[in-house]
């Protein structure tokens, strides 16, 4: 097919009339800026061709310049196989379509029908949706979206390429058949294993869940028949014990061995008897002869006690009366120093009384002359004291230095103010009769002089009055000055009671006289009062003043003593040891008094005690003498001894015969005996007890027959086994199947599209040197083959998957012109994201393939295609 | 001379569980075990016999469930006979086990005989049973039978369950007696169990055999014996059969469909088909539409028309020829497939088995496919 022009009015953007005409039948590249409406040329082209004039879907609708009502309108001219053709389509308003050609002229549906017959296309949705349906134009035509999409041709390109292909590689029947029975086999092998990734499901999974389910119930029976056939063990082993203790229950030579022992017990009880018999025999001998022995030695003890108690008491007097004698003399010793020591403390009591007397005396006469010595002392101090208070009175009167000198000032003061006073002021002396009454400023007044410093009114008597007015220099204030000053001195003087200063000056100088004077007269006070130790009388005034008012009339009338202290004293002090020595010889006596008494009361009382041991001694031996005497005792003896030596001989014949049975010995076999039926008894029921136990057990889980259930049990599982192993088979078999169909369909597609890699191959070789293009069965181009490594086309970059895509268009564009059906190739603005050296091998490609098919390019990039050698377009 | 009419029987094993087979057959088959005690009855009461000794296994296991148990009793108090059972090894005695249970529950003319005493089983008539009291005993059961005393003249019947011991035999197997036992022990007749086919050794011993077969092995059908026992002379066995199922083991060695057919009606003749349990093995190389043809006219046929099939077609190979190929497909993918598939089947590798099946599979498949095209 070669396209001649296309005229669009009333269409989108071109609402004037546009016609493009000078399409050649090689390669045509119409350049136009963007948006100048090349898409839409295309789009008024396929609108042309795929949709019906009458149709008024939204598609039509935006066909419609916006804002405008009027008709778009499309006329086409091409060429198809050496016939021209003309189609003239308008939508919406008065819509008509007009294809004429080879002689005819057919309009409406009839032009449609015959469209589609010429071009290979069929009825499609009219909304531009069909793609399907549009046959090899639909494909050829390129609009500038999906020239980048590796995809595969529509279903009429598809069943065309197939019908190409069959020819070309010969019939590939049995497409359906294949598919039918591959659908089969896939459904049998996913109702055994999923088809991802073949695990068990369905049936198999079933039959598996079985054999688990079997074995683990076969592992319960087992279990439950081992439990059970242990009780069936336990049972017999019990009953063989219970067969065992019943033979040992009732077995006769226990009996008779016991009947035996019976016998023995009985006669060794008769020996032991005896044997007590002859031992309480020969026991009562030996007590009778121990009691003869008794009393024998009881007359020993005491006739021997008897004799010791007596010469006890022949010694014991002798001593004491040799201790009562030691006593007596003792205690006349001791009298006789105790007069002495008597007589020594008397004399020292009477020396003593007298010394105490003659010290008495002595004192009271020293005491008053004291006290006569301290009222003379008192009245020299009553003179010095009389002084002492006079000169206190003096040195009391002292100024202190800073009062002086403050009144030294002021006396300073007060004369210079007056010195001043009367420079300024006018002295004014009175000499007025008397009666006469004087009057200054009509105030009376009786001064002599006066002193004016203002002018100032005198009135004397009723003589009239004279005006003084002192000179101007002078003033009021002097006269202030000098009032002041004066007043001050005046209240100093009179606050010291003084008259003047140097008053002042000579009465601090008595006072300082005082004081010096007060100070020797004070010492002489001091030495005038002494103090007297012997009286108790402290040095100073006041300690004599308070011991003098205490004396009374006896100081005066006071003789002197006459005894000689000396003499007495000495008399005492000879006195003192006379008596001491004389009491430490009565205590030397007193002591060996004591002595000697206790040493007799020892005596005293060991012969009391030995009396009274030599009368008991005597009444003891006379009581044992009382039951026999010596030889009657004796004689009893031996008789005695006699008896027990043949008692002991009866004994030992008993013991030795006792020795032949021993009954406990005895006794303990016939308890053994006892306690082995004892305890085989308990045996008895207790093993009779298990066994109706087990035997319960076992009755009951018999009934549900432990040993068939395994047997079941086994068999389940064997079954169970068997049935998965057939379905595992079967799933088997069935992957093997499915995998060798799978390998025969890709194989088979391989084949069948060798034709379309081979056309392929020739562009794709020369793009990509050393790459192969294969397609899928919907003869998609599926993947790149690049270095011996898969890769799919929709991993590719954009760039090679648009080219990949034109030229997958190109390999189908051959075929189907192969097969002679109307091809022409339009790109809508392509290569856009190729370079340089892919861009000139892409043109180069597709310069080529104009030598077969018209090739229209739109684009707008007029510079990258400058290079091809084209028929060039240029929009207006 | 007196004379003794006895059914010996034996190897009963009820309760065997059959758990491999379909429910039905299951069920068909532990019903037959049950039944045959009704038809020993029968034999019985035809044969004038007032004793059916039952020389052990009555039961399948040492432990059978109380159903089983009463079923067994409840079949035989409905004949007017004594039965005389006895522990064999696979139900061999043991105190409070099975025979406690089944004593328990014996009506008046069932006897067990679980002890190695003589019991005077009619005037002048005693049995000397010989029971197991385990499953498996090195010392030869019926030893004591020579010292059983029995009153001078009175009918000795010996009753033991074991295999005879072969001349030669080492002493391995378990529970054996010696071929001269009724003539050692004055035995009049042995009644022997275990066996499961009848058999007779010396004049005066036998095995019964089954009343029904229980496993493949076994050609004829169960039966048991009808034996006239008499004093000092040997006794008269007649054997009657009681079966109902035969299992049958049969190897077809195939080469095309009609020697199918042929076998077919050959084994239709032999027996009824609904009473049969087949264990069918096939051998042969034929072509892989044959091997399909014949796999399910077995299948299709006469698996449905016996009892239970066992099919074992793993040795009928399938050689595919160029028909069978082409019929699946003659070229395309499928042809490939089927291509591929025959290279590894007939390659003999680990998977050629797998491969041939999987063959044998699209063959099918392509058959089904077709055949529904055609509808």
């Amino acid at each position: 097919m070669i396209l001649k022009s296309l005229e669009v009015a009333n269409f989108r953007k071109f609402r004037d009339q546009l016609r493009i005409d000078g399409f050649t039948p090689g390669l045509n590249i119409v350049v136009e800026p963007n948006e100048t409406g090349k898409s839409t040329l295309l789009e008024a082209l396929r609108a042309a061709l795929f949709i019906r004039y009458s149709a008024k879907t939204e598609l039509v609708r935006s066909y419609v310049p916006i804002g405008d009502d009027v008709a778009p309108r499309v006329n086409v001219e091409f060429e198809v196989q050496g016939q021209s053709w003309s189609l003239e389509k308008q939508f919406m308003k008065a819509p008509y379509v007009r294809l004429t050609g080879a002689g005819s002229r057919s309009e409406s549906d009839a032009a449609e029908e015959a469209l589609q017959e010429l071009l290979g296309f069929e009825r499609g949705n009219n909304r531009g949706s069909d793609a399907e349906a549009r046959g090899p134009l639909g494909m050829l035509w390129v609009e500038q979206a999906s020239a980048l999409a590796v995809e595969g041709p529509n279903r009429i390109v598809r069943d065309t390429v197939r019908g190409v292909l069959e020819a070309e590689v010969g019939a590939v029947t049995g497409g359906r058949r294949f598919d039918a029975i591959r659908a089969n086999i896939e459904t049998a092998y996913s109702a055994l294993r999923t088809s991802k990734t073949g695990q068990s499901r369905g049936e198999l999974a079933t039959a598996e869940l079985r054999v688990g389910a079997a074995t683990s119930a076969l592992q319960q029976a087992e279990v439950t028949l081992r439990h059970y056939e242990q009780a069936l063990t336990d049972l017999e082993s019990a009953k063989s014990r219970l067969r065992i203790v019943e033979r040992d229950l009732a077995d006769p030579e226990v009996t008779e061995q016991r009947k035996q022992l019976e016998g023995d017990k009985k006669v060794a009880e008769t020996i032991t008897l005896r044997t007590t018999a002859a031992e309480a025999q020969y026991a009562q001998f030996e007590e009778r002869a121990a009691a003869a022995g008794l009393r024998l030695k009881r007359l020993d003890d005491a006739e021997a006690r008897d004799l010791d108690a007596r010469s006890q008491l022949e010694a014991n007097e002798a001593t004491r009366n040799e201790a009562k004698q030691k006593s007596d003399a003792a205690a006349d010793e001791e009298k006789s120093l105790r007069g002495a020591l008597e007589a020594a403390r008397a004399e020292r009591e009477r020396c003593e009384a007298i010394l105490t007397t003659a010290r008495e005396r002595v004192g009271a006469f020293a005491k008053a002359a004291a006290g006569r010595r301290a009222i003379v002392a008192l009245k020299a101090l009553s003179d010095l004291e009389e002084r002492e208070r006079a000169l206190l009175s003096d040195a009391g009167a002292t100024i202190d230095a800073e009062t002086l000198d403050h009144l030294g000032q002021l006396e300073r003061a007060a004369i210079t103010a007056r010195a001043r006073f009367e420079a300024g002021a006018v002295k004014v002396d009175f000499t007025l009769a008397d009666g006469t009454a004087l009057r200054i400023d009509g105030k009376s007044s009786d001064a002599s002089s006066i002193d004016i410093l203002a002018a100032t009114r005198i009135e004397i008597g009723d003589i009239g009055s004279l005006v003084i007015r002192p000179p101007e220099g002078s003033g009021r204030s002097i006269e202030a000055d000098r009032a002041s000053a004066e007043d001050a001195l005046a209240a100093a003087l009179r606050a010291l009671d003084i008259s003047s200063y140097s008053a002042a000056l000579s009465r601090n100088e008595r006072a300082g006289a005082a004081n010096r004077e007060l100070m020797a007269l004070r010492k002489q006070i001091a030495a005038a009062c002494p103090g007297d130790p012997t009286v108790g009388l402290a040095a100073g005034s006041d300690a004599l003043h308070a011991f003098v008012s205490t004396l009374d009339e006896s100081v005066t009338e006071s003789v002197a003593p006459t005894e000689d202290i000396d003499e007495l004293e000495r008399a005492a002090g000879q006195a003192k040891p006379h008596e001491a020595a004389a009491l430490a010889r009565h205590e030397v006596a007193r002591q060996s008094l004591a002595k000697m008494e206790k040493t007799l009361a020892t005596a005293a009382a060991d012969l009391a005690a030995a009396t009274k041991e030599a009368s008991g001694a005597a009444n003891d031996l006379e009581v044992v003498l009382a039951d026999g005497d010596r030889p009657a005792l004796e004689s009893t003896r031996s008789e005695a001894l006699r008896e027990r030596a043949a008692k002991f001989e009866g004994l030992e014949a008993a013991r030795e015969s006792a020795k032949a049975f021993d009954i406990e010995s005895i006794q303990r076999r016939i308890e053994n005996l006892e306690r082995a039926t004892v305890r085989a008894n308990e045996d008895r029921v207790d093993l009779t007890g298990k066994i109706a136990t087990l035997e319960a057990m076992l009755a009951s889980e018999g009934t549900s027959g432990p040993g068939g259930q395994v047997a079941e049990a086994q068999d389940e599982e064997q079954a169970a086994i068997a049935a998965g192993d057939r379905l595992r088979r079967e799933a088997d078999t069935l992957e093997m199947l499915r995998k060798a169909l799978a390998e025969a369909a890709s194989e088979a597609s391989r084949t069948f599209l060798a034709p379309v890699t081979k056309r392929a191959a020739r562009y794709v070789q020369r793009l990509l040197p050393g790459c192969e293009l294969s397609f899928d069965e919907e003869l998609g181009p599926s993947t790149v083959v690049r270095a011996g490594i898969d890769e799919s086309c929709g991993d590719l970059s954009r760039g090679t998957q648009e080219q990949l895509a034109i030229l997958t268009r190109l390999a189908f564009a051959d075929l189907l012109l192969e097969d002679g059906a109307p091809i022409s190739l339009i790109l809508d603005d392509p290569l856009v994201y190729s370079d340089d050296a892919r861009l000139e091998t892409m043109t180069d490609i597709l310069q080529d393939a104009s030598q077969r098919m018209q090739v229209i390019l739109l684009t707008c990039r007029s510079k990258a295609f400058r290079h091809v050698d084209a028929n060039r377009i240029l929009l207006p | 001379m007196a004379t003794l009419k006895i059914i010996h029987t034996a190897d009963w094993q009820l309760g065997k569980p059959f758990g491999r087979f379909a429910p039905n057959v299951r069920a068909a088959l532990t019903e037959a075990r049950l039944d045959a005690i009704d038809q020993i009855g029968k034999v019985a009461i035809a044969d004038g016999a007032g004793h059916v000794l039952v020389a052990g296994d009555v039961f399948d296991n040492v432990d059978p469930g109380d159903r089983i148990v009463m079923q067994a009793m409840s079949r035989m108090e409905r004949a007017p006979v004594t039965w005389w059972l006895m522990p064999g090894n696979h139900d061999h005695a043991r105190a409070g086990g099975l025979w406690s249970r089944a004593r328990a529950r014996a009506p008046s003319n069932v006897r067990i005989v679980d002890t190695p005493e003589p019991v005077e089983m009619a005037e002048n008539a005693w049995l000397l049973p010989a029971p197991l009291e385990h499953r498996t005993t090195v010392a030869d059961p019926t030893s004591a039978m020579v010292n059983m005393i029995t009153p001078p003249g009175a009918l000795r019947i010996g009753l033991a369950h074991g295999s005879i011991t072969e001349f030669g035999a080492t002493g391995e197997s378990s529970n054996l007696i010696p071929p001269d036992r009724a003539r050692s022990a004055g035995l009049d007749y042995l009644a022997l169990g275990d066996w499961h086919g009848f058999l007779t050794v010396g004049d005066r011993t036998a095995y019964s055999g089954t009343p029904e077969v229980d496993r493949f092995g076994r050609e004829e059908a169960g039966a048991c014996i009808s034996a006239s026992v008499r004093s000092g002379d040997a006794p008269v066995l007649q054997r009657t059969e009681t079966g109902r199922y035969r299992w049958l083991s049969r190897q077809w060695d195939l080469e095309n469909t009609g020697d199918l057919e042929r076998e077919t009606a050959a084994l239709r003749a032999e027996a009824r088909l609904s009473d049969v349990l087949l264990s069918l093995r096939l051998s042969g190389v034929v072509s892989l539409s044959d091997r399909v043809a014949m796999t399910s006219a077995i299948e299709d046929r006469l698996a449905h028309e016996l009892r239970h099939l066992d099919l074992d077609a793993q040795g009928l190979s399938a050689r595919p020829t160029p028909e069978d190929i082409a019929r699946i497909d003659v070229q395309g993918a499928l042809a490939s497939a089927t291509d591929s598939l025959r290279v590894r089947a007939e390659a003999g590798g680990p998977d050629a088995e797998l491969a041939g099946a999987a063959l044998e599979r699209l063959y099918v498949e392509a058959m089904r496919l077709d055949a529904e095209m055609a509808r």
